[in-house]
């Protein structure tokens, strides 16, 4: 189930390079508010909000609140990815 | 006869190779000290190294048991990490023992659970850098001087790159829309996002 979830995961963000970017910068960092990863990427809002909501609904990402107002950092599987593709 | 202090200075050594290993994926020493799942994976890989050494020392090989104790800790703790993390036992070709997937496992539970302590200390930092922020420009609710200078201080903070101060200006009457519908404050508000979005800015704006 895990490995599925990995590769759904994979292809998903070899797709969406935005959403690579910001899965990228939360792992630099281990955790980021969502405004902090606007600014940073220097991306628009409503961009960022997408690839927070498509990392969270493919469960690499986790936060404690919803949009840019939350907190977000990498879920096992976030960590498991970057194992797998060390480029992410 | 093995000397036995190379046992006490064993874990220590673990500690340190491990706080290297995590630090790599950008977990910073307060969320490891305070996370208990990270104790853990210590106690483990110590008893598991602790084992290592005795035997490395204890062992009927005269050229392994005569090295130095130094190099027998080095062996026991590269030992250790080598053999945790690539035992399987197959049977029939099926994985009976994967002890390296149980510890990849733990490993990245030590790290969520890390980092997870790291978001909720970054929260702790807006919260306190917002009321840093209050405190410095005076802020006093319903006072025009001290709105509009939250309105500025969020539009010198948020215009960056592309965005332009249409955006910002739509942004600034959001919150205060939500204000009055919620009854926050709106000098807080702001200085959350601030907080939020530009933390080099805010310890360059605040004192000391």
């Amino acid at each position: 189930m895990a490995n599925l979830e990995l590769v759904q995961a994979q292809s998903s963000l070899a797709e969406d390079l935005d959403a690579a970017n910001v899965f990228r910068f939360v792992l630099q960092k281990s955790a980021a508010p969502g405004w902090m990863i606007v600014k940073e990427l220097g991306q628009e809002t409503e961009k960022t909000e997408e690839s927070l909501y498509k990392l969270r609904k493919l469960g690499l990402l986790e936060s404690d609140g919803e949009g840019l107002d939350g907190f977000y950092h990498s879920t096992s599987l976030g960590y498991a990815l970057h194992e797998a593709s060390p480029r992410l | 006869m093995f000397i036995h202090y190379e046992f006490l200075y064993l874990p220590p050594l673990v500690l340190a190779f491990l706080i290297i290993d995590l630090s790599m994926e950008s977990i910073t020493l307060g969320a490891l000290f305070f996370n208990i799942f990270f104790w853990l994976y210590w106690l483990v890989y110590s008893i598991a190294a602790e084992t290592a050494l005795y035997f490395l020392g204890n062992a009927t090989n005269p050229t392994v048991s005569k090295l130095p104790p130094p190099v027998l800790t080095l062996i026991a703790i590269i030992g250790t990490t080598t053999v945790l993390q690539s035992i399987t036992f197959k049977v029939g070709g099926k994985r009976v023992l994967d002890l390296s997937h149980y510890l990849d496992d733990y490993r990245r539970k030590v790290l969520t659970s890390s980092a997870s302590l790291m978001s909720r200390a970054e929260r702790g930092r807006v919260i306190r850098q917002s009321r840093e922020i209050l405190k410095k420009v005076d802020y006093k609710p319903g006072n025009p001087a001290s709105e509009s200078e939250m309105k500025r201080i969020y539009a010198e903070v948020m215009l960056f790159g592309a965005r332009k101060s249409t955006i910002v200006q739509q942004e600034i009457a959001k919150i205060e829309q939500d204000c009055a519908i919620t009854g926050a404050s709106f000098g807080n508000e702001i200085a959350r996002r601030v907080a939020q979005t530009d933390p080099q800015w805010v310890r360059h704006f605040l004192p000391g």
